[in-house]
Protein backbone atom coordinates (compact mmCIF):
# COMPACT_ATOMS: atom_id res chain seq x y z
CA UNK A 1 0.00 0.00 0.00
CA UNK A 2 2.74 2.55 1.05
CA UNK A 3 5.00 1.10 -2.05
CA UNK A 4 1.79 2.16 -4.22
CA UNK A 5 1.63 5.59 -2.82
CA UNK A 6 5.16 6.19 -3.12
CA UNK A 7 4.94 5.74 -6.58
CA UNK A 8 2.10 6.97 -7.41
CA UNK A 9 3.54 10.64 -5.84
CA UNK A 10 7.02 10.10 -7.08
CA UNK A 11 7.59 8.62 -9.59
CA UNK A 12 8.10 4.13 -10.64
CA UNK A 13 11.86 3.20 -10.62
CA UNK A 14 11.14 2.86 -14.18
CA UNK A 15 10.00 6.37 -14.19
CA UNK A 16 12.78 7.53 -12.12
CA UNK A 17 15.47 5.67 -14.19
CA UNK A 18 13.91 8.05 -16.88
CA UNK A 19 14.27 11.16 -15.14
CA UNK A 20 18.39 10.24 -14.16
CA UNK A 21 18.57 10.03 -17.98
CA UNK A 22 16.75 13.61 -18.06
CA UNK A 23 18.81 14.87 -15.08
CA UNK A 24 22.58 13.82 -16.06
CA UNK A 25 21.52 15.73 -19.52
CA UNK A 26 20.90 18.62 -17.22
CA UNK A 27 16.98 18.80 -18.75
CA UNK A 28 15.45 18.67 -16.21
CA UNK A 29 12.54 20.41 -14.73
CA UNK A 30 12.01 20.90 -11.21
CA UNK A 31 9.01 19.57 -10.34
CA UNK A 32 10.37 16.35 -11.98
CA UNK A 33 13.71 17.11 -9.81
CA UNK A 34 11.40 17.17 -6.60
CA UNK A 35 9.65 13.96 -7.80
CA UNK A 36 13.17 12.45 -8.16
CA UNK A 37 14.21 13.83 -5.18
CA UNK A 38 11.42 11.96 -2.64
CA UNK A 39 11.49 8.82 -5.21
CA UNK A 40 15.03 8.53 -4.35
CA UNK A 41 14.75 9.02 -0.34
CA UNK A 42 12.46 6.00 -0.12
CA UNK A 43 13.97 3.80 -2.66
CA UNK A 44 17.93 2.51 -1.99
CA UNK A 45 18.15 0.69 -5.31
CA UNK A 46 17.11 4.02 -7.31
CA UNK A 47 20.13 5.65 -4.92
CA UNK A 48 22.45 3.33 -6.26
CA UNK A 49 21.58 2.71 -9.53
CA UNK A 50 22.14 7.03 -9.28
CA UNK A 51 25.31 6.58 -8.36
CA UNK A 52 26.13 3.99 -11.00
CA UNK A 53 24.94 5.83 -13.21
CA UNK A 54 26.74 8.80 -12.94
CA UNK A 55 29.41 7.04 -13.12
CA UNK A 56 29.32 5.65 -16.69
CA UNK A 57 28.29 9.18 -17.58
CA UNK A 58 31.29 10.93 -16.48
CA UNK A 59 33.63 7.71 -17.29
CA UNK A 60 32.39 7.61 -20.66
CA UNK A 61 32.65 11.81 -21.23
CA UNK A 62 36.57 11.12 -19.99
CA UNK A 63 36.61 8.65 -22.77
CA UNK A 64 35.47 11.48 -25.26
CA UNK A 65 37.86 13.84 -24.14
CA UNK A 66 40.86 11.57 -24.30
CA UNK A 67 40.75 9.79 -27.31
CA UNK A 68 43.82 8.15 -28.15
CA UNK A 69 46.17 6.56 -31.33
CA UNK A 70 45.71 2.85 -29.53
CA UNK A 71 46.16 1.28 -32.90
CA UNK A 72 48.10 0.84 -35.73
CA UNK A 73 46.15 2.63 -38.14
CA UNK A 74 47.59 2.92 -41.86
CA UNK A 75 46.43 6.42 -43.46
CA UNK A 76 49.07 6.95 -45.95
CA UNK A 77 46.88 5.49 -48.89
CA UNK A 78 43.86 7.42 -47.62
CA UNK A 79 45.64 10.54 -47.78
CA UNK A 80 46.84 10.06 -51.15
CA UNK A 81 43.21 8.99 -52.41
CA UNK A 82 42.02 11.93 -50.91
CA UNK A 83 44.09 14.33 -51.66
CA UNK A 84 43.64 12.58 -55.22
CA UNK A 85 39.56 13.20 -54.88
CA UNK A 86 40.17 16.68 -53.99
CA UNK A 87 41.69 17.78 -57.19
CA UNK A 88 39.82 15.65 -59.27
CA UNK A 89 35.91 16.07 -57.46
CA UNK A 90 36.48 19.25 -55.80
CA UNK A 91 34.41 22.75 -56.37
CA UNK B 1 43.14 28.40 -55.59
CA UNK B 2 46.78 26.81 -55.56
CA UNK B 3 47.41 28.12 -52.21
CA UNK B 4 44.00 27.09 -50.81
CA UNK B 5 45.01 23.62 -52.21
CA UNK B 6 48.42 23.83 -50.72
CA UNK B 7 46.76 24.59 -47.46
CA UNK B 8 44.21 21.82 -47.62
CA UNK B 9 46.89 19.39 -48.35
CA UNK B 10 48.41 20.55 -45.20
CA UNK B 11 45.11 19.50 -43.20
CA UNK B 12 44.76 16.40 -44.73
CA UNK B 13 48.41 15.48 -43.68
CA UNK B 14 47.58 16.71 -40.23
CA UNK B 15 44.58 15.92 -39.42
CA UNK B 16 43.33 12.45 -41.39
CA UNK B 17 44.81 10.08 -38.75
CA UNK B 18 43.01 12.31 -36.05
CA UNK B 19 39.79 12.54 -37.66
CA UNK B 20 39.87 8.75 -38.48
CA UNK B 21 40.46 7.53 -35.03
CA UNK B 22 37.49 9.91 -34.10
CA UNK B 23 35.38 8.01 -36.95
CA UNK B 24 36.48 4.52 -35.81
CA UNK B 25 35.51 5.80 -32.38
CA UNK B 26 32.07 6.85 -33.69
CA UNK B 27 31.18 4.13 -35.91
CA UNK B 28 33.24 0.70 -34.99
CA UNK B 29 33.56 -0.42 -38.80
CA UNK B 30 36.71 0.98 -39.53
CA UNK B 31 36.00 1.09 -43.71
CA UNK B 32 32.65 2.90 -43.13
CA UNK B 33 35.09 5.48 -40.87
CA UNK B 34 37.68 5.62 -43.92
CA UNK B 35 34.72 6.24 -46.74
CA UNK B 36 33.48 8.53 -43.86
CA UNK B 37 36.78 11.05 -43.82
CA UNK B 38 37.14 10.99 -47.32
CA UNK B 39 33.46 12.38 -47.21
CA UNK B 40 34.54 15.34 -44.57
CA UNK B 41 37.41 16.54 -46.55
CA UNK B 42 35.73 16.31 -49.60
CA UNK B 43 32.83 18.47 -47.98
CA UNK B 44 35.33 20.90 -46.01
CA UNK B 45 37.28 21.70 -49.45
CA UNK B 46 33.99 22.45 -51.39
CA UNK B 47 32.78 24.77 -48.11
CA UNK B 48 36.16 25.86 -47.69
CA UNK B 49 35.09 29.70 -48.33
CA UNK B 50 32.52 29.39 -45.48
CA UNK B 51 35.29 28.13 -42.52
CA UNK B 52 36.03 30.74 -40.17
CA UNK B 53 39.20 31.48 -39.38
CA UNK B 54 38.80 32.08 -35.67
CA UNK B 55 37.90 28.84 -34.75
CA UNK B 56 40.54 25.83 -35.14
CA UNK B 57 40.90 23.82 -38.38
CA UNK B 58 39.95 20.93 -36.65
CA UNK B 59 37.23 21.78 -34.56
CA UNK B 60 35.80 22.71 -38.01
CA UNK B 61 36.46 18.90 -39.46
CA UNK B 62 35.20 17.33 -36.23
CA UNK B 63 31.95 19.31 -36.50
CA UNK B 64 31.86 18.57 -40.03
CA UNK B 65 32.13 14.44 -39.18
CA UNK B 66 29.79 14.66 -36.21
CA UNK B 67 27.04 16.35 -38.72
CA UNK B 68 28.07 13.40 -41.48
CA UNK B 69 27.26 10.79 -38.69
CA UNK B 70 24.62 11.65 -37.72
CA UNK B 71 23.04 12.30 -40.92
CA UNK B 72 25.05 8.28 -41.63
CA UNK B 73 22.72 6.96 -38.51
CA UNK B 74 19.26 8.83 -39.23
CA UNK B 75 18.93 7.19 -42.66
CA UNK B 76 20.24 3.30 -41.80
CA UNK B 77 18.24 4.09 -38.56
CA UNK B 78 14.96 6.01 -39.95
CA UNK B 79 12.39 3.42 -38.40
CA UNK B 80 11.06 4.44 -34.61
CA UNK B 81 11.83 0.65 -32.82
CA UNK B 82 10.14 -0.18 -29.82
CA UNK B 83 12.44 -0.12 -27.17
CA UNK B 84 11.66 -2.63 -24.08
CA UNK B 85 12.57 -2.32 -20.31
CA UNK B 86 10.84 -5.78 -19.55
CA UNK B 87 14.18 -7.18 -18.57
CA UNK B 88 14.82 -4.83 -16.21
CA UNK B 89 11.47 -3.59 -14.58
CA UNK B 90 8.11 -5.14 -14.06
CA UNK B 91 4.71 -4.32 -15.37
CA UNK B 92 4.16 -2.14 -12.28
CA UNK B 93 7.74 -0.28 -12.83
CA UNK B 94 9.60 -1.58 -9.85
CA UNK B 95 13.02 -3.21 -10.12
CA UNK B 96 12.74 -7.00 -11.60
CA UNK B 97 15.95 -7.11 -9.31
CA UNK B 98 15.96 -7.76 -5.53
CA UNK B 99 19.46 -5.34 -4.72
CA UNK B 100 20.76 -3.15 -6.81
CA UNK B 101 24.16 -2.94 -5.13
CA UNK B 102 25.66 0.54 -4.33
CA UNK B 103 28.98 0.29 -6.43
CA UNK B 104 31.33 -2.07 -8.14
CA UNK B 105 33.99 -1.59 -5.94
CA UNK B 106 36.56 -1.93 -9.35
CA UNK B 107 39.97 -0.58 -9.59
CA UNK B 108 39.27 2.76 -11.79
CA UNK B 109 41.72 0.80 -14.52
CA UNK B 110 40.00 -1.93 -14.68
CA UNK B 111 36.21 -0.53 -14.78
CA UNK B 112 37.27 1.37 -17.35
CA UNK B 113 38.55 -1.14 -19.63
CA UNK B 114 34.80 -3.27 -18.98
CA UNK B 115 33.23 0.04 -19.26
CA UNK B 116 34.85 0.35 -22.86
CA UNK B 117 33.80 -3.45 -23.56
CA UNK B 118 30.60 -2.78 -22.46
CA UNK B 119 30.16 0.03 -24.91
CA UNK B 120 30.99 -1.56 -27.73
CA UNK B 121 28.58 -4.77 -26.78
CA UNK B 122 25.80 -2.02 -26.81
CA UNK B 123 23.91 -2.96 -30.48
CA UNK B 124 24.68 -0.31 -32.88
CA UNK B 125 21.61 1.60 -33.10
CA UNK B 126 21.93 2.24 -29.36
CA UNK B 127 26.15 2.75 -29.89
CA UNK B 128 26.60 5.25 -32.13
CA UNK B 129 23.61 7.53 -30.72
CA UNK B 130 25.31 7.22 -27.32
CA UNK B 131 28.74 8.12 -28.66
CA UNK B 132 27.80 11.09 -30.82
CA UNK B 133 25.36 12.08 -28.29
CA UNK B 134 28.70 11.95 -25.70
CA UNK B 135 30.83 13.53 -28.60
CA UNK B 136 28.59 16.45 -28.59
CA UNK B 137 28.62 17.74 -25.33
CA UNK B 138 24.88 16.27 -24.73
CA UNK B 139 23.55 18.97 -26.54
CA UNK B 140 20.47 16.83 -26.71
CA UNK B 141 18.51 19.67 -28.70
CA UNK B 142 21.24 19.46 -31.39
CA UNK B 143 21.48 15.70 -31.99
CA UNK B 144 17.55 15.59 -31.66
CA UNK B 145 17.25 18.05 -34.64
CA UNK B 146 20.24 16.54 -36.78
CA UNK B 147 18.93 12.63 -35.83
CA UNK B 148 15.28 13.55 -36.24
CA UNK B 149 14.17 12.07 -33.01
CA UNK B 150 12.10 13.87 -29.95
CA UNK B 151 14.18 14.15 -26.91
CA UNK B 152 12.02 11.88 -25.09
CA UNK B 153 12.90 9.43 -27.43
CA UNK B 154 16.43 10.16 -27.21
CA UNK B 155 16.46 9.78 -23.25
CA UNK B 156 14.95 6.61 -23.67
CA UNK B 157 17.70 5.07 -25.71
CA UNK B 158 20.51 6.65 -23.13
CA UNK B 159 17.88 4.96 -20.50
CA UNK B 160 17.76 1.60 -21.90
CA UNK B 161 21.07 1.38 -23.11
CA UNK B 162 22.92 2.89 -19.56
CA UNK B 163 20.87 -0.34 -17.60
CA UNK B 164 22.36 -2.26 -20.03
CA UNK B 165 25.90 -1.43 -19.35
CA UNK B 166 25.42 -1.60 -15.94
CA UNK B 167 24.30 -4.77 -15.98
CA UNK B 168 27.06 -5.51 -18.68
CA UNK B 169 29.97 -4.57 -15.77
CA UNK B 170 28.26 -6.40 -13.45
CA UNK B 171 28.30 -9.34 -14.67
CA UNK B 172 32.20 -8.96 -16.00
CA UNK B 173 32.77 -8.62 -12.01
CA UNK B 174 31.44 -11.12 -11.30
CA UNK B 175 33.25 -13.41 -13.73
CA UNK B 176 36.09 -12.08 -12.11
Amino acid sequence: MIGKLIHFLFYTCHQATFTIEKKLAHNIHWVEKIRLYFHLLFCKNCRNYLKKATNIDKTIKNLVEKQEITQNIDTHNLKKHIKEKIKTDGM
Amino acid sequence: MAECNKEFEKWVDLYTEKLLVKAIFLLTDENIARDMVQEVFLSAYNSYSSFEKKSQPFTWLCSILSHKVADFYRKKYHKNTPIYFSHFFDKKGNWNFDVIDDDSGLEKDIYVQFLQECIEALPDRWKILVKLYYIQEKKTANICKEIGITPSNLWKILQRSRLQMKECIELKNNEL
